[in-house]
């Protein structure tokens, strides 16, 4: 029995977490509709090759 | 339980036979026993306490799970030749934001841009940039950025589409518009565009282009032909004149080119040169920079402004015998001043100081003006032959003719007929640009294909057909002639990050048709044909194109040896159509002008920019109808409460603020705020002006007089920061007089006696007693300091943006900024001296001093905030535990706090984006919440020179550390370096006799000297 109310317990506190996380403190921090029109995944980076780099000064830029 | 557990073994020993045993059951099946272990002295579980920790665990698990993804680091496959990680690389370009076209030099880190600076090879520039230029970073990594072309479905929403299907779509509607085809642009300054669109028209020959700005200097370029014969008003050396006189004219703000009129201004504002120190008359309505930086200010309303210079003719006529080719004597400066209580004596210094300053001093007006008074202020300049500042070696360069408004009213009226068959608009926003009485938005509707090349979603592109998703100017090529004498170019820094192409790439591709195939680098190879056949055999260069090419993009620009015309004599037939009698003005007049920060509003989805205060009211985030104490008082408002504005061509509301001296009955209004489709930052931010605005305007574009005006009800909260951190009670204790905050003097004072501000502070200066005892083994090496001239300051707040950009601030927002949450650690402080109605006003930027004994240093528990060994105040963030004891303890109130972790809080989040992640420097941490900030003197800067030094086996060299302010700072008002390098251009500022530390009586010893400001008042005044 002991056991049993353990897991019991942890499971209670599993659900009794997930639900504080996801609706209290949702409610909260007042986050009700987040508004991301344009979510930007796997933005790339990639250097153009044929632009020229130099130097900051501007001596000895060939 | 020790009792109960003896008392069973006593029961075992009592048996005297063995019992051996190998099990535990006996003891554990004892029921006492096990209750006995089962209970701990608190009354706890073992099972309840693992129960607990587990659940403990899970909790905490859950609860940090949102962590951000810090994603996957991964080596260079094949290193790029130009990079090494660690080190940053330059690349020269062209700023593409406005029709200046600044020669800019963008730092890019592991291939990515960071930074934009001045291009110090380009000309015009002199590696320096403005704000926008610097925040337009931020523009390229905007998540609201459209990252494909789409099209507009039945139901009237935007579906991504395929280029491929756009194109083919939109060159079908070419190739059957039956009627004209327009191409709707802001100015093109590219040769190559331009020829671009000439090989449009010939493809598609009912095609007509119409080029446009919100703001431009059509009027003044107009009266400069009629007077002149020659096509543009020259620039001017604004450096070798003695007296200037603005008439309506920002020419440090936003009329002409900022960068280098604030440049060549401060030049004539040198300490160190004080026999040549100009004198700056600002004669205008509302309050704006250059009135900010005048010595003498008087007001006049705009449609006043033509009999101000025909009274002041009439005086040079009078007083000075100069002969005039117009009857001026109508024009009577006593009945002027009279009835626009002008001082008598102010009008006599300006009169007497054109005279004894003939061929030294410049009348310049503004562009909003009419065409008569630029004619009547040619004649005045002529007159006196102050001709000998207009600029002879460069003039402007224009490849094509801005349209009209009546071009404008024209292509309307032809649209409502059914006459156009396509409207392009090409990178411009007209909806939102063109008054709305001109109805050109409803005119749209009668058009069969409407399309947009935009980067962003924005009013035009929301009533189009097709929306072309095009790059940011960091991922296009380009080139640009604004001036004779060079070309600048414009080169990516960054592959596309979206599924973007260029403009011209895009227009390129409808030239060649449906039968080509879209490739990769069309517009390069393009622009490098035009170069190598048109543009590259004019140069008479001696090495061959690709060296030629290459050492081109390098440098940013090239130099031309053109020459120009002389603009010749002044033509008195200009004068004939010239007012000859003087008018009277009773109705309140509407002023609309071009936004310091925003500009014509493109931008106005930057949080960088749209967090800048007005340099002028120290407003962020929200356009207002600035006005005077009087006509407050007649209207009935305060701040923040409503009026509506009626320019007889519509009627819109706004917020109010009253603005120490400003013109009666004058009422301003800033453009690029308003926007109805913007992005998430930009939305709902401030009011627009085109509702204002007339197609057919009576006086001009920007003016508008005779409006109505009235009280509205309800409020607008307008938030300002020039009240934060207020401590006076009331004017009148002079409290940053008395403290040693500010210290003037006149340019007379100082040519007297270069010791007066010594003197006067020796007198005032009590030495407050030590904290510390002296240590003079401190400070032997480098000791890092910096000087502010406030002659050359005027203001403008570039720096603000650069500091923003280079050390990773977060924008807060309008609600935080009104509870005084303010993130950036340099501010530019406003003093007003004098009466409301006619201030004085002085400037003052502020950052942390650094101070040797800094007063946040021995208040903080934690030791976060220390000193280092050359001399600079740091902020340890991993040890900060946000008391805030250090802001409150300092007296320069120039902390920051991370009350939130902003780029969390900051519209649900906008900062966190992925993308955004790309802007920030990778060398400046970024500061989480409950950590207190301030400026570092950009210590990044420093390590890298420190490792420098250490790579080369050389000492440091202060001068080689640039701040990232001092970097953007176009009047080069702000000199860093190392105080102990006695021979240094830096510590000759340090030691300045007009030098000061600000509070000095609380004894911190700051590291930051202020160069007091000399205004150059005659000896009377002072």
């Amino acid at each position: 029995m002991e056991r049993k109310k353990f897991f019991y317990s942890l499971g209670f506190g599993f659900i009794g977490a997930f639900a504080a996380k996801n609706i209290v403190l949702g409610m909260l921090s007042k986050k009700v509709k987040v508004r991301k029109p344009n979510v930007v995944k796997n933005s790339r980076v990639k250097i153009n090759p044929l632009a020229v780099s130099r130097n900051k000064t501007g001596i000895n830029n060939g | 339980m020790a009792e109960n557990f003896g008392n069973k073994n006593k029961e075992l020993e009592l048996k005297r036979d063995p019992n051996y045993w190998q099990g535990f059951k006996e003891i554990h099946d004892d029921p006492k026993f096990s209750k006995a272990v089962n209970k701990n002295e608190n009354g706890l579980s073992r099972r309840k306490f693992l129960a607990l920790i587990g659940t403990s665990a899970a909790l905490a698990g859950v609860g940090c799970s949102d962590y951000r993804d810090k994603g996957e680091i991964m080596p260079y496959n094949k290193m790029p030749e130009e990079i090494s990680l660690g080190k940053p690389t330059f690349y020269a370009s062209t700023c593409n934001l406005c029709p200046n076209f600044c020669g800019i030099l963008i730092r890019t880190r592991e291939g990515r841009p960071i930074k934009v600076d001045g291009n110090p090879d380009h000309p015009i520039s002199k590696g320096k940039i403005c704000a926008r230029g610097q925040a337009s970073i931020l523009d390229l990594y905007d998540p609201d950025r459209l990252q494909n072309p789409l099209r507009k479905s039945k139901e009237g929403k935007f579906l991504k589409t395929t280029w491929e299907s756009a194109d083919t779509d939109l060159i079908k509607a070419l190739n059957n518009a039956e009627k004209e085809i327009a191409v709707i642009t802001h100015r093109i300054n590219s040769p190559t565009t331009k020829k671009l669109l000439d090989e449009f028209i010939n493809k598609y020959p009912n095609t007509k282009i119409y080029f446009y700005e919100l703001f431009d200097n059509s009027i003044r370029n107009k009266a400069w032909k009629k007077s002149y014969g020659t096509d543009s008003y020259p620039f001017i050396k604004w450096n070798e004149a003695k007296v200037i006189v603005a008439l309506e004219a920002d020419f440090l703000g936003n009329d002409g080119n900022k960068i280098e009129n604030a440049r060549l201004f401060a030049e004539g504002r040198d300490v160190d040169n004080i026999k040549n120190f100009s004198r700056l008359y600002s004669v205008e309505a509302n309050m704006s920079l250059t009135g900010t930086n005048s010595d003498y200010r008087l007001k006049v309303k705009p449609e006043l402004q033509y009999d101000f210079v025909m009274c002041l003719l009439n005086e040079l006529s009078r007083k000075a015998n100069i002969k005039m080719p117009i009857s001026v004597s109508y024009f009577s400066m006593k009945s002027f001043m009279k009835d626009n209580g002008l001082k008598e004596k102010y009008v006599e210094y300006l009169v007497n100081d054109l005279i004894n300053n003939q061929g030294k001093a410049i009348v310049y007006a503004g562009r909003s003006l009419p065409e008569e008074t630029h004619i009547a202020v040619n004649l005045l300049n002529d007159v006196l032959g102050n001709t000998k500042l207009y600029n002879t070696i460069s003039s402007d360069f224009s490849t094509t003719e801005l349209n009209t408004l009546d071009d404008f009213n024209k292509l309307v009226k032809e649209m409502n007929n059914g006459n156009v068959s396509v409207v392009i608009h090409f990178d411009s926003n007209p909806v939102y640009h063109f008054p709305e009485n001109m109805g050109y938005k409803e005119a749209l509707k009668k058009v069969e294909t409407v399309v947009a090349l935009t980067e962003s979603e924005n009013e035009s592109s929301a009533v189009s057909d097709l929306v072309f998703a095009i790059n940011h100017q960091f991922e296009s090529w380009g080139d640009i002639k604004t001036r004779t004498g060079f070309y600048s170019l414009q080169q990516p820094v960054i592959s596309p990050i979206f599924n973007t192409r260029q403009k011209e790439e895009v227009i390129l591709q409808w030239t060649k048709g449906l039968e080509s195939k879209f490739e990769g680098n069309l517009y390069h190879k393009y622009l490098m044909d035009n170069w190598r056949v048109n543009i590259y055999p004019t140069l008479n260069s001696k090495i061959d194109f690709k060296r030629f090419w290459y050492g081109a993009l390098n440098e940013g620009v090239v130099l031309t040896n053109e020459k120009i015309k002389s603009f010749g004599k002044f033509k008195n037939t200009s004068l004939s159509g010239l007012t000859i009698s003087p008018v009277k003005s009773n109705g309140y007049t509407v002023i609309v002008k071009e936004s310091y920060a925003l500009g014509d509003g493109r931008q106005a989805n930057n949080g960088w920019l749209q967090e800048l205060p007005n340099p002028l009211a120290q407003i962020t985030w929200d356009n207002y109808a600035s006005l005077s104490k009087t006509t407050a008082k007649n209207l009935g408002v305060k701040n923040n409460d409503k009026i509506s504005v009626d320019t007889g061509s519509g009627k819109k509301v706004y917020p109010i603020f009253i603005q120490p001296g400003a013109a009666n009955n004058t009422i301003t209004i800033d453009s690029g705020y308003g926007r109805t489709t913007v992005g998430q930052v930009g939305e709902g931010t401030g009011f627009s002006i085109n509702g204002l605005m007339s197609n057919k305007p009576l006086y001009t574009p920007w003016i508008y007089t005779n409006a109505k005006v009235d009280r509205e009800k309800g409020t607008y909260v307008i938030a300002a920061d020039q009240e934060h951190n207020l401590f006076e009670k009331s004017p009148a204790e002079n409290i940053f007089g008395k403290r040693g905050i500010l210290f003037e003097g006149t340019v007379n004072e100082y040519k007297k006696n270069s010791h007066f501000l010594k003197e006067d502070h020796d007198k005032r200066h009590h030495a407050s007693p030590e904290i510390y005892p002296p240590q003079k083994e401190l400070y032997q090496g480098v000791k890092w300091g910096m000087a502010i001239d406030l002659n050359k300051c005027i203001g403008c707040g570039d720096c603000i943006v650069a500091c923003n950009a280079e050390n990773n601030v977060p924008i807060v927002g309008k609600e935080q900024i009104e509870k005084g949450r303010r993130m950036h650690w340099l501010r530019i402080d406003k003093y007003y001296s004098g009466s409301y109605d006619e201030p004085v006003i002085s400037t003052q930027p502020m950052l942390c001093q650094h101070c040797d004994d800094a007063p946040c240093e021995n208040v903080c528990p934690v030791a976060a905030t220390t000193h280092s060994e050359d001399g600079l105040n740091q902020m340890v963030y991993n040890r900060c535990v946000g008391t805030r004891y250090c802001a409150n303890n300092c007296p320069y109130k120039v902390r920051r706090f991370n009350y939130f972790d902003f780029r969390d809080s900051f519209k649900d989040g906008y900062q966190t984006e992925q993308i955004f992640d790309l802007v920030y420097n990778p060398e400046v941490t970024v500061r989480s919440r409950g950590v207190m900030e301030k400026c570092t003197f950009c210590i990044q800067r420093i390590m890298e020179e420190k490792a420098d030094a250490i790579r080369d086996d050389r000492e440091i060299i202060g001068s080689n550390v640039n701040t990232a302010c001092q970097d953007a700072c176009s009047t080069s008002a702000i000199k860093f370096g190392d105080i102990n390098a006695k021979d240094s251009e830096f510590v000759k500022y340090r030691n300045h006799e007009l030098g000061y530390y600000v509070l000095e009586e609380v004894n911190t010893k700051p590291n930051v000297t202020y160069i007091a400001k000399l205004r150059n008042t005659h000896t009377e005044e002072s």
